[in-house]
Formats: C-alpha cells, sequence, structure tokens
C-alpha cells in the first residue's frame, strides 16, 4: 500500500529526514513511536503532500506510484489522509459545508456523481455517530471552539466520511483523556477493514493498546531505528527510548 | 463644474422651506466657502484620494428621490428643525454642507409599524449620470416599532460616471429596534458618498449592515449619538473593493450617557490596487459609566498591491467600561489551505471556501434568507472574475 524508500527532507537546509524506508502492507495498522522533534510529524506531512519540505533523495509510493510529484488534493483523493496534531480552525466555513466539499471533490475525482446537502445530511449523521459527536458540531465553523478531543474527533468523523485506504493519525491520542481516546479508537477499529492500511502516529503505548498494530517502528532523528512487533511498545514504555539512542545496549 | 466649485453655487431657497431651513442651507454653503474642500491635514480625510473626488466634474446638480416601498410622508419642519438646531458645519462634514445647500427636498420615511427582514421597506437610489446627485434623508422609527430597511446605492451595470451624495437622518425613539441594510454595488465610475447620523434614544437597537460590493469611490460616514440609557448599535461591514478601487469607513460612536452598547465588526477583502480605510472612533463620556464597547476589523489582502488603513480608536473619559479594539491584515491563511487541500479541496475552491467564511462572519448574520443567498451569490461571482481573470 505504502512503501517509503530512502527518504531525506529539509526544511531550510536542515535535514529532518535522514533516510527513512517503510513498507505498510494493505490492511496493516503500523505505529511510529518516538520523542518530540525526531521527524515524526514531518513524515507524516510530507506523506500528505504539504510542500514546505524540501526531498532531497528517496520516493514515496503509494500503491505502486510515486506520490511525490502529485498535489495534496489529488493525494487525498486517491485514497490517502492525515488526521492532523493541530486540527486547523478555519473560522466562518462550516464544518458540514466543508465536509461536502471535501466528499465531493472526490466523488468528482473518481467519477461519481455528486450529493446535493440533503442526501450529505443524512449521510454525515450516520457518521457522526461513530464518533459520538454532538450535531452541534456540524453547525459551527470547521474546528471553531472544539476542544482538543473534539477536533481530534472531528478528524476521525472526516476519515470515516472520506474512507480513505491509507489513513494516517499524527498523534490523534495527544491531549485525549481516557474517554476520549476510548472514543477515537473504536472510530477507528469499526473503520478497519482488509482493505484499508494505517500508520499511527504517537508517543505513548497507551492509544496502542487499542489499537492492536501489526508493526511498531521507533523513529530517532529522522531515521527508523527498530522495527519490531506490538511487545516492541512495552519495551518502550518500560525502558524509554535511551536504550536505543545508544546502539552498544540495543538488543 | 467641479465638486469643489459647488460651494459657489446659490442654495436652492423653494417657497415651501420654512425660513429657519432657508437660512441653514445659505449658512451651510457659507460656511464650506469658509473652510474650503477637506484637505490631507484633516483627520478624516488623511487617507482618501481627495484629488479624484475633487476632480469630479458635471454641469448640472441633481435633488434625487430614491425609489421606495413605503410611501415618504409630508414633512414636518419642526421634525427637521429639532435635527439641525445647534448643528454647525465643520471641513470634516463640507460634504453634508454641500447637500444641505443645494437640495430642493427632504425625503423623511416613518416607521409607525413593525415589518420583518423578509418583507423590509426597500429604497433605492440609482443615480443619474454625469450630474451631482444630492439627497436628504430622514428615518424616524417611533417608540418600541422595530423596523427593517434594505437601501441600496448604484447602478452597477453602468459604465457612465455618476456621483451620489446622501446624507441621512436616523431617529430612534424609545425602545425602537432598526436594522439598516445598506447595500452599495455600482460601476467603475461611481462615487458614492453616505453621511449617516444616528440619535439613539433610552433603549433603542441600531443594527446596520454597510456591505459595500463595487464602485469607483466609496466612503461611508457614520456618526452615532448614544443619548439614552440601554441604548445598542451594532455596526457590522463588509468591503470588496478590487481593480482600483477604493472604499472608506469612518464611524464615530458617541456614548454619551451610561448603560449603553456599541459594537462594531468589519471584513475587508481587497484584491487588485485597490485602497481600503477603516477609521473608527469611539468616544466614551465622563458620565457614561458601564459602557461597553468593541471594535474590530479584519482584512485579507488578496494581492500585493492592494492596500488597507485600519484604525480603531478609544476615547475614553469614564472609568467603569468595558472597551476593546483591534484590527488585522493578513493574506488567506497557508495553514488553512494546506489542510482543505489534504482534504481533497483543489486551491481555487479552497480560496473560494475561505473567503466564503470571512464574509460568512458578516453575511451569514443577516435575518433574510434571500438576502443571505444573493450576497453568496455575489461574493462568488466577485470570486470566480477575481480569481480567473483578475489573478
Amino acid at each position: 500500500m505504502l512503501s517509503i524508500q530512502n527518504l531525506h527532507a529539509s526544511v531550510n537546509g536542515k535535514e529532518i529526514l535522514k533516510g527513512v524506508t517503510l513498507e505498510v502492507k494493505t490492511g496493516e495498522l503500523h505505529a511510529i513511536m518516538g520523542l518530540n522533534g525526531s521527524g515524526k510529524s514531518t513524515l507524516a506531512n510530507i506523506i500528505a503532500g504539504k510542500n514546505t519540505y524540501e526531498i532531497t533523495k528517496g520516493d514515496i509510493f503509494y500503491k505502486g506510484e510515486s506520490i511525490l510529484g502529485k498535489a495534496p488534493e489529488a493525494r487525498s483523493n486517491e485514497g490517502i489522509f492525515l488526521s492532523f496534531q493541530y486540527p486547523v480552525v478555519i473560522p466562518g466555513v462550516n464544518n458540514t459545508s466543508f465536509l461536502q466539499a471535501a466528499y465531493n471533490a472526490k466523488q468528482r475525482y473518481l467519477g461519481n456523481d455528486e450529493i446535493d446537502a440533503i442526501d450529505f445530511l443524512d449521510l454525515i449523521k450516520e457518521k457522526i455517530k461513530l464518533v459520538k459527536m454532538d450535531d452541534k458540531y456540524l453547525r459551527r465553523g470547521v474546528n471553531e471552539g472544539f476542544s482538543g478531543g473534539e477536533k481530534k474527533r472531528n478528524e476521525i468523523l472526516q476519515m470515516v466520511t472520506l474512507e480513505p485506504e491509507m489513513a494516517i493519525l499524527d498523534e490523534t491520542d495527544s491531549g485525549l483523556d481516557i474517554d476520549a481516546l476510548r472514543i477515537v479508537t473504536d472510530g477507528v477499529n469499526a473503520f478497519r477493514n482488509p482493505s484499508r492500511s494505517f500508520l499511527v502516529i504517537t508517543h505513548y503505548q497507551r492509544i496502542l493498546d487499542y489499537l492492536n498494530p501489526d508493526v511498531i517502528h521507533v523513529m530517532i532523528d529522522g531515521k527508523i531505528v527498530k522495527t519490531g512487533g506490538p511487545e516492541l511498545a512495552h519495551v518502550l514504555e518500560e525502558k524509554g527510548y535511551a536504550w536505543l539512542e545508544n546502539p552498544s545496549e540495543s538488543m | 463644474m467641479k465638486l469643489e466649485n459647488l460651494i459657489h453655487e446659490k442654495p436652492l431657497l423653494l417657497d415651501a422651506f420654512p425660513q429657519w431651513f432657508k437660512d441653514l442651507k445659505q449658512s451651510a454653503l457659507q460656511q464650506a466657502k469658509t473652510f474650503g474642500f477637506p484637505h490631507h491635514k484633516v483627520e478624516s480625510w488623511r487617507f482618501t484620494p481627495l484629488r479624484q473626488l475633487r476632480d469630479v466634474s458635471f454641469s448640472r446638480i441633481n435633488s434625487i428621490k430614491p425609489s421606495t416601498s413605503h410611501p415618504f410622508e409630508n414633512v414636518d419642519w419642526q421634525d427637521i428643525e429639532a435635527l439641525w438646531k445647534g448643528k454647525t458645519f465643520h471641513q470634516g462634514t463640507f460634504l453634508d454642507a454641500l447637500n444641505i445647500g443645494l437640495i430642493n427636498d427632504v425625503h423623511v420615511l416613518r416607521i409607525c409599524e413593525n415589518n420583518t427582514a423578509d418583507t423590509p421597506v426597500r429604497l433605492h437610489f440609482d443615480t443619474l449620470e454625469e450630474v451631482f446627485n444630492f439627497s436628504h434623508l430622514v428615518i424616524i422609527v417611533e417608540n418600541g416599532i422595530e423596523a427593517h430597511i434594505e437601501l441600496r446605492l448604484g447602478n452597477k451595470s453602468t459604465k457612465e460616471s455618476h456621483f451620489l451624495h446622501l446624507l441621512t437622518h436616523v431617529v430612534l425613539k424609545e425602545n425602537a429596534t432598526l436594522n439598516l441594510i445598506e447595500i452599495k454595488q455600482a460601476g467603475q465610475g461611481e462615487t458614492m458618498l453616505q453621511s449617516l447620523h444616528v440619535e439613539s434614544a433610552k433603549g433603542s437597537y441600531f443594527n446596520h449592515y454597510n456591505i459595500n460590493l463595487g464602485g469607483g469611490f466609496l466612503r461611508e460616514d457614520i456618526n452615532i449619538q448614544l443619548n439614552g440609557a440601554l441604548a445598542q448599535v451594532d455596526l457590522k461591514g463588509l468591503f470588496t473593493p478590487r481593480y482600483t478601487e477604493y472604499v472608506d469607513v469612518h464611524s464615530q460612536v458617541n456614548h454619551n450617557v451610561p448603560n449603553c452598547e456599541s459594537h462594531q465588526d468589519y471584513r475587508g477583502i481587497l484584491n487588485c490596487e485597490s485602497h481600503g480605510v477603516f477609521n473608527a472612533r469611539v468616544f466614551i463620556a465622563k458620565d457614561a459609566q458601564k459602557t461597553n464597547a468593541s471594535q474590530v476589523n479584519h482584512n485579507l489582502l488578496l494581492s500585493r498591491s492592494a492596500r488597507i488603513n485600519t484604525n480603531p480608536q478609544l476615547e475614553i473619559y469614564a472609568d467603569d467600561v468595558k472597551a476593546n479594539h483591534g484590527s488585522t491584515v493578513g493574506e488567506l491563511d497557508d495553514e488553512a489551505l494546506f489542510y482543505m487541500q489534504s482534504r481533497g479541496i483543489n486551491p481555487d475552491d479552497a480560496k473560494r471556501l475561505l473567503i466564503a467564511g470571512f464574509a460568512g462572519n458578516i453575511i451569514e448574520t443577516l435575518g433574510s434568507e434571500n438576502l443571505k443567498n444573493e450576497l453568496r451569490e455575489t461574493l462568488d461571482a466577485w470570486f470566480d472574475f477575481s480569481y480567473t481573470k483578475l489573478k
């Protein structure tokens, strides 16, 4: 599904990603764990198509095709979704209209009929149940006056509405209390199926307890330094990241 | 003759006018002659492209009557006299002085029955081309009445030169409400100015929308006198100039008594080489305790050549008040654009949504669905044109 090969990327001449290689197969859920500043969010943003980074080396393939030359909207329409670490507030742009615009953009791209406002409202009222969000958030501006947890739920609502095949969740767990975390991860789990893949970026093992990852990667200083099974999360929780920073002490 | 030379015209003194009005007209032109055409050293005209205004030149003066859905009543000169008693003109009100000197009629709209946002009183000033159009309008809303008025200025399809100066007096009696929705939509050759004076009595509410959708030179001077306790004022505005259009809003809100509220929220979306001015001043008198006043002006510049002068000001003499002001000038938010693109929305549609959202803070608060739809469509067409042809 997603294959990242020796990806190097810089901002203003400073190298952030120093050769990331990663392969997410169809139906798998991978997690990337790592400290602040290790490059996790940069990787997520680059996959989604943010153009403030310079790719100096390497490539990203989605369904076998390089996506580096594609606009963010094309990547999205082809099935890549990024749940933002800091969802953007767009005052005055109605949340439902925004979702409908996004949904219809994808339908247009796929050559399907667009959906009108009334039918879309029915559709969104079904989807919103998955994230147990109050209807009132549909009538507000995008993320306008939303708490941290509501913003994250809104991201997941967008995900289940757009039905991507490759979803990247960038620190979706940060700022969530335990109830909100359960709702969000329930939403994600309900959405999982053998044709969808996930890349979950997090600091903590906590969210992974709910999501049952297939593979865990540890990222330090712009590189994947370790890849393992679900048990790796617990080792990290116990020992911290320090034991991986010094290669002589690694497993 | 040029606009600045109209001070040499003879005032129109009809037999129907009472002596005090004839005196006022004569003295208005006399005063205008004494202090002369405004110049840039006068604070309220500092940013205005005065040459453009001074050079408007036609051979005829016209006293224009708007088309209306509600009959004007016969002038009760006592009402009018009360408005002008003890008033003098100054350089800032040069055009008011010209107006009073040169008009041959006063149009009085007295609202004694409630109406709704969907059935407003409609007024339209569709000006004659190639003449100086002046008009004086008096709107009186009686005690406890809730009125909706839609005031349209200009002719959007004209290519000719037009000039309109409208002097409007609004009198809100006790507990009266006026929703005044003013839409200026005109061609490139139109110069339109409104001087709006509002006197608010106890418990009254003035809800004003000043929507500027096009015109070569648009200016609104708003002067609000909060004279009775618990009076409230909302001044909301939107301006969307493009080409070399100029839009100017000068507001002066005087809190003369305690316990009044005034809120101003203006949004500007400026394209091409257009120029906007927002100059708002709130004055809170020594006795006007418990005043609640706010002023905000947010601007979106869509072109590097567009500019805005924004200057909200507070002048406070009371010590127990709540007052704040602020303004922002920015471009379309790159983070928001990327966020929308990452949801599959192409950049043009994303920009369209952002602009609609920005303007929506004003438009979506309107009471009439029809009007909201009309303005959304106008803005959409504006966007299409701005981003396809003027990009």
